[in-house]
């Protein structure tokens, strides 16, 4: 009967295509919007991401994220580094700067002040020695996700001029050699990374810590994070833990920091919150029209299934007969619209927007359209179960 | 077939209609019968319970030695696909499968495979004179030929009892006497039993009996016209 189930299915090939589109074009939306989610929220913790070999991150008590910060003084660090099973620790130091162009031009810099000694956390510079970072007033820039937020005048004349500022002037990216006006340091530039864009997105100038503590405004704290190795054998949530309980400081494991950077994002971002609203809007509405086509689709082959009820089909083969359909549908057009959205999201990845397939997206957009498709199925089977096979009759 | 006292009443109050008002019938073994009289008078209502689709109120009817009305649903529905064979006016064949895939599916629904059921289901399409178009779909077959396929799918199990609904009504007076002949000559076997629902008075002379029905009754039931009847 199932074969007869799917004869009935790819019958009329019009409304079996549109259907199969229907479920792609929904799945190809739920895994789409679900992976640039993803994308928004992986940025939101690229500073976690960039510096893979840490295990453990330590903080103020009070920070929940990479985006919310407030400094530590400097004696956690040896104050961390005393806890057994720290194999090594070292600071980073955040802050934000307006930084002048040469132009006259400004913008707003994420500064990120890495360990002199270990340069832990610099991004790679191609074609330079990352030990440079070391001299007095070096930076490295990054664009952090952004475009045209690093330009420099392209001319020499149009450089620190003496006649005001030459805010129009023809502009090209910042390269090594260029300089910066921080907080009244000049700064000179090795060149530009390539790190992982923000959420949201901004411009990165990263720098030593030394050089990080002199260009910023004075602060009496200056450390932001402490970024822990654990010693061989010690697992990072089990350092995290003995580290909370030593030092009174927050720890996190890295993995537990990118939930919890989510977490914060969710909770605290409106944008974030605007987004997940529209993506859940759109998912919404892919669902229905899903469960509306395959309602639909039921309910116009009910004289069929009367006949078939007529001639002796009991109601259980019937809503099985209704479950394969709905199930064959689900999963080609769930195929279908993921193989699209692969496509697409290497497109769009390619393009630079922040679009990432995580192993959770696909499996949330084919169990949702699965779900969606046997739900509308048990709905549509319900008036097939209860219809009188009476109507088969020339009289009804 | 034994009916006795049936009674069918449709909905309530001012809207209530007395579908049936205590039919009595008999259907012996062997014999067509024909159930005729004026639209609304209870036939499709009669057969609807006889077939076990619908529950009647009051009254008994006995289908095969089996009271029907004391049966559950499930046990219902595998009697109608074991016992009885229908034959619709508006033919009712599944669009999606050819000739011999529709004749087959009472086949597959009393569990034998499916090539053993093509097999049996293209002999019955050869007896019923539609061998050639076994592999059509029935939206490539004409009146007549979907009523063969109709008729096919109704015998192919070996019903005991079966009931056809104003079988001849969609087609000409020549497609309809080849169908009657059919249904004469094929569908009429030892031990079961025929019922025709039909306006069609030149199809009369086919029964053996005939039941007129009118305002929820059997008014007459009479020795049928059964003759040679001339297309």
């Amino acid at each position: 009967m199932f074969r007869i189930a799917l004869k009935m299915l790819a019958a009329d090939r019009a409304k079996f295509v549109g259907l199969l589109f229907g479920i792609a074009f929904t799945s190809f939306l739920v895994t789409f919007a679900a992976s640039y989610f993803c994308g928004f929220m992986t940025d939101g913790f690229a500073l976690i991401a960039e510096n893979g070999a840490t295990d453990v991150w330590v903080m103020d008590p009070a920070v929940e994220s990479v985006e919310q910060t407030i400094n530590m003084p400097t004696s956690v660090l040896d104050r961390v580094r005393s806890v057994q099973g720290v194999g090594r620790a070292v600071p980073l130091a955040l802050g934000t700067a307006d930084v002048r162009f040469a132009n006259g031009q400004f913008q707003t810099f994420q500064v990120i002040g890495v360990d002199d000694a270990s340069l832990a956390g610099v991004p790679v510079v191609p074609g330079r020695n990352p030990g440079e970072l070391r001299a007095r007033n070096a930076v490295i820039v990054d664009a952090g996700g952004t475009t045209g937020k690093l330009e420099t005048p392209a001319f020499a004349r149009d450089q620190w001029p003496h006649d005001g500022a030459h805010l129009d002037a023809p502009t090209r990216e910042l390269r090594g050699g260029d300089e910066l006006l921080v907080n009244e340091h000049l700064v000179r530039v090795l060149g530009q990374s390539s790190t992982l864009p923000r959420y949201p997105p901004r411009p990165l100038l990263y720098t030593t810590l030394s050089n990080a503590l002199r260009i910023l405004p004075v602060e009496p704290h200056t450390l932001t994070f402490v970024m822990v190795q654990a010693a061989a054998g010690v697992s990072p949530r089990e350092l995290a833990r003995r580290i909370e309980q030593r030092t009174g400081l927050r720890a996190r494991a890295t993995a537990d920091f990118k939930s919890d950077t989510v977490r914060w994002f969710l909770v605290n971002s409106e944008d974030v919150g605007d987004i997940a609203a529209m993506l859940t809007l759109a998912m919404t509405m892919g669902f229905g029209v899903t469960g509306v086509m395959l309602y639909m689709f039921t309910y116009e082959h009910q004289s069929q299934y009367a006949v078939l009820k007529a001639l002796g089909t009991s109601s259980r083969v019937l809503t099985a007969m209704v479950l394969v359909q709905a199930a064959v549908c689900a999963l080609l057009g769930a195929g279908m619209g993921l193989g699209l959205c692969g496509i697409a999201g290497e497109v769009v990845a390619r393009l630079g927007f922040p679009f990432r397939m995580m192993w959770f997206t696909p499996l949330a957009g084919l169990l949702g359209v699965v779900l969606v498709s046997v739900a509308a199925a048990l709905i549509s089977v319900r008036p097939v179960v209860k219809l009188q096979p009476a109507i088969v009759f020339a009289g009804r | 077939m034994r009916c006795r006292g049936l009674t069918k009443r449709y909905g309530s109050g001012d809207e209530r209609v007395d579908a049936l008002r205590g039919v009595d019938l008999d259907v012996r073994s062997g014999e067509l019968l024909m159930l005729v009289g004026p639209s609304g008078c209870g036939k499709t209502t009669l057969i609807s319970i006889i077939t076990t689709i619908l529950d009647q109120d009051d009254g008994t009817c006995e289908v095969l030695g089996r009271d029907v009305g004391c049966m559950p649903e499930s046990e219902r529905t595998r009697f109608r696909g074991e016992a009885i064979g229908f034959v619709f006016q508006a033919f009712n064949l599944l669009p999606a499968l050819t000739a011999v895939e529709n004749v087959s599916v009472p086949l597959l629904l009393s569990g034998m495979a499916r090539e053993a059921a093509e097999k049996r289901a293209r002999s019955v399409l050869e007896e019923v004179g539609l061998a050639a178009r076994a592999d059509a779909l029935p939206r490539k077959l004409s009146g007549g030929q979907q009523q063969r396929v109709a008729i096919g799918r109704a015998l192919v199990h070996d019903p005991k009892l079966v009931v056809c609904d104003e079988p001849t009504s969609n087609l000409d007076a020549k497609t309809g006497h080849e169908m009657m002949d059919i249904l004469r000559g094929v569908a009429r076997a030892p031990g079961r039993a025929l019922i025709v629902v039909t306006h069609d008075n030149r199809t009369f002379g086919y029964a053996d009996r005939m039941a007129r029905m009118e305002d929820g009754r059997v008014v007459e039931v009479s020795d049928g016209e059964r003759q040679e009847v001339q297309p």
